[in-house]
């Protein structure tokens, strides 16, 4: 055991205390979540107001006083504060109050641009007279609307409108939809609609959802819930798993090609080499998921979140953490054994990969119907076990207590079988040299005796 | 660095004992009826040329491999339950790249049982002895060939064992390391470990070791000290030079008592003189003195590269012969 911890203590310490590490699993996520909230704020530039003068060709005469209207500095603000509060209960209704605020301060700096300064000149009807004037800037720009952009027959449902260079996004939003508004509420004045009435009866309720749950609870069901949680759980299991794994693969074949393996095979055995490899890549798989999964679950007490990641659901992602490492650290140990380079161990791993990337590509299917036969037979079938399980037990609907302990116990027999096998792959290939092992040779070396 | 202390039980023991070992790879022997005793305290040179089985025993007496027949005591307890007790030193030999010494010699010394305490002392120690004593922080990969092949040697001495197994330890040495790691070997041999030294350079072998094994196609051919190969193999000649060769020499030196052959030099400068069996040697040195002053006058010894060659010969024509025998035998019977 003493040489066991010995050879994964030196697994962990060369894998995490590198600068790849460092830079790949922690100062990277921790640069992108950094620049996920600086930038914004960073790159926020304070809006200018909308200031000139527009031109408007309007021979219905309908479209140019709704449209000083909507340039008006009054009625702007009123509509400004109107936005606001609308903002107000929509996030109110639909997002828990730490989000919500977060969220909320975000959308309000989006609607405190000053109130625009914009100077309508109505009556002019020589449009190329008037593109020369918005090459000299005097103009804003030109808004042309015809006659046929107030019909409801919607023949041409379009207006056009000339600016002069270097207008803003914001300022062009602005004038798009101020020419906008001023159209439809031409319309319904022609119609006699009471448009803001209109409005109102258009105007779609939020739906909250709410599950009754087999257990008697009953819990705020959203898309959030149902689908992403259980891919976050999933891929961070998929994450940690793949890339330890994939650190397993590589010093293997790195003490094979650098031909120090027969120095360590002196010394211990290949199932004492193998057991602290996997062992040793086994913590730093733990370091990873606790630092992936703690940001994750201070994000989720953060933003208010809490309820989506419960005690239980953190044992259940350490439990098929566990059991996903074990299969995949087996399969790239016997891999990683049979092969002198990494470019040949892509070509055995290849169909391998296929099998445990089912529940992966089925993600959305088993999350939506985590109790669907489909998912519960994978289930079953190690290595899909942990993925597809984890997949499960994290969705919105509960899996029965049955199929928890029956899978588990199915998992951890898988991965004894994969470990016995990749052991036996192991003491025969780490000393084969020259060409890459075929898939028949590694089932003959199985067998071996 | 301490000699080593064998416990009482184990004293008496050879350092490694096979008896009866077998190997196959498939339908191939590597290893047929393998019976060896490696005496404890001797440096032995296992000879054999490639695919002798050499690497393949070395293996089952480090326990990398396990035999399918036969058994194998290392320092009178089972190879297994001695692995800590072995230093060696593969022919395919590397080391971690990317780490440093200090921290690789430190790590292979931890597996092989060495205790943490004073590890670092003595790792500085050693590569001061190699005349490595700045390198302990370096990393592997920063280090010449010849510095490698030095720390890969430390590597297998670090723990201290008591059976040191060299798999051609001086492949790729320039001549100034080369004497370095003689000057080792020969010391660790003084304190008392037993060394087995695999090994083509045969003058080497011959230069150091009191023991030899030739293995070939998988057995023992050979396992006797220098003394009875030299005995053994003894050309039984006298090679002499002289200061002047007129044209009748020849013919003198063949009239000589007991001379059977004389067989000139490639460059014709001197002779070689063949004794009859059971004929004294002294007699014809005395006699050579007699002819004449001359540049050289010497007994012939066999070298181990000659006995090397003779043997794997003989064991192949030996071979072919019992062959031929069993094909004769079935043609008979059918």
């Amino acid at each position: 055991m003493r040489r066991v911890l010995e050879v994964a203590v030196r697994e962990f310490r060369t894998t995490v205390l590198t600068k790849a590490f460092l830079i790949a699993a922690v100062i990277l996520p921790s640069v992108m979540w950094g620049m996920a909230i600086l930038l914004p704020a960073v790159l926020h530039a304070p809006p200018k107001a909308l200031v000139g003068t527009l031109a408007v060709l309007d021979p219905t005469g309908l479209v140019a006083p709704l449209l000083a209207r909507e340039f008006d500095a009054q009625a702007y603000l009123a509509r400004q504060a109107q936005q606001r509060a609308a903002l107000e209960a929509a996030l109110a209704q639909t997002l828990p109050a730490q989000f919500r605020d977060s969220l909320r301060e975000q959308l309000t700096r989006l609607l405190e641009a000053p109130a625009p300064a914009v100077e309508l000149e109505v009556g002019g009807s020589d449009l190329d007279a008037l593109k020369a004037r918005l090459r000299t800037g005097e103009l804003l720009g030109v808004a042309v609307i015809g006659e046929e952009v107030l019909s409801l027959e919607r023949a041409e449902n379009k207006a056009e409108l000339f600016l002069r260079e270097s207008v803003t996004r914001e300022h062009l939003d602005a004038l798009q939809g101020g020419l906008q508004r001023a159209v439809v509420a031409a319309r319904a004045q022609r119609e006699g609609l009471d448009l803001e009435r209109a409005r109102a009866v258009l105007d779609r309720p939020a739906i909250v959802t709410t599950t009754v749950t087999r257990k008697g609870g009953e819990a705020r069901e959203n898309e959030l819930t149902k689908l992403f949680v259980p891919l976050a759980f999933m891929l961070l299991v998929w994450m940690s798993t793949w890339v330890t794994g994939n650190y397993l693969l590589t010093s293997t074949i790195e003490e094979k090609s650098n031909r120090v393996i027969e120095v360590l095979l002196s010394a211990v055995s290949p199932l004492e080499l193998l057991s602290g490899k996997i062992l040793g890549q086994c913590a730093v798989g733990l370091v990873m998921v606790g630092l992936y999964g703690g940001v994750g679950v201070s994000a989720a007490f953060n933003f208010g979140y809490a309820h989506l990641v419960p005690p239980e659901k953190l044992a259940y992602l350490g439990l098929y953490f566990v059991m996903a490492y074990l299969m995949v650290a087996a399969t790239m140990a016997a891999v990683g054994s049979a092969v002198s380079e990494l470019r040949e161990a892509q070509t055995l791993l290849g169909p391998v990969t296929l099998i445990f990337m089912v529940p992966l590509l089925a993600w959305f299917f088993i999350s939506e119907h985590p109790n669907s036969p489909f998912a519960v037979a994978i289930s079953f079938i190690p290595p899909m076990t942990p993925f597809a399980m984890i997949l499960r037990v994290t969705s919105a609907e509960s899996v029965p207590t049955w199929q928890v302990a029956a899978t588990t116990v199915v998992g951890f027999a898988g991965v004894w079988g994969m470990i016995w096998a990749a052991a036996r792959i192991f003491r025969v290939g780490i000393l084969m040299t020259g060409k890459p092992a075929t898939p028949g040779e590694l089932l003959k070396w199985i067998r071996f005796e | 660095m301490q000699s080593p202390r064998p416990s009482a039980a184990t004293a008496s023991a050879a350092a490694i004992s096979l008896r009866g070992v077998e190997k196959r790879f498939g339908d191939r022997w590597a290893v047929r009826d393998l019976d060896l005793e490696i005496p404890r305290g001797s440096l032995c040179g296992v000879l054999g040329p490639n695919g002798a089985g050499k690497s393949t025993t070395i293996r089952m007496v480090l326990s990398i491999l396990y035999p399918d027949a036969g058994e194998i005591r290392v320092l009178g307890a089972d190879a297994l339950s001695a692995k800590a007790r072995i230093g060696y030193l593969p022919e395919e030999r590397g080391l971690y790249r990317t780490m440093r010494v200090g921290e690789y010699l430190g790590y292979i010394a931890r597996l092989k049982g060495a205790p943490r305490h004073g590890l670092a002392s003595r790792i500085q120690h050693w590569l001061g002895r190699i005349d490595l004593a700045d390198v302990y922080k370096r990393r592997c990969q920063e280090l010449s060939k010849g510095m490698q092949q030095k720390v890969q040697f430390l590597a297998a001495v670090i723990h201290e064992p008591e059976l040191l197994i060299l798999d051609e330890p001086f492949s790729g040495l320039d001549p100034v390391n080369a004497v370095v790691l003689d000057r080792l070997v020969s010391e660790l041999h003084a304190e008392g470990r037993t060394i087995l030294l695999c090994t083509h350079v045969m003058h080497q072998a011959e230069k150091i070791c009191d023991r030899v094994v030739l293995i070939h196609r998988g057995a023992k051919r050979l396992d006797a000290t220098l003394p009875e190969i030299r005995q053994r193999f003894d050309p039984r000649s006298v090679r002499y030079e002289p200061l002047a060769i007129d044209g009748e020499l020849r013919a003198r030196l063949a009239r000589l008592s007991g001379v059977a052959a004389v067989t000139p030099s490639r460059t014709g400068a001197a002779f070689e003189l063949t004794l009859e069996q059971g004929r004294d040697r002294q007699v014809l040195l005395r006699e050579l003195l007699e002819l004449g002053p001359a540049r050289a006058i010497e007994l012939s010894r066999v070298t181990l590269e000659e006995v090397f060659v003779r043997v794997v010969r003989e064991s192949e024509g030996a071979d072919a012969a019992s062959q031929a025998k069993e094909e004769l035998e079935r043609a008979q019977g059918s």
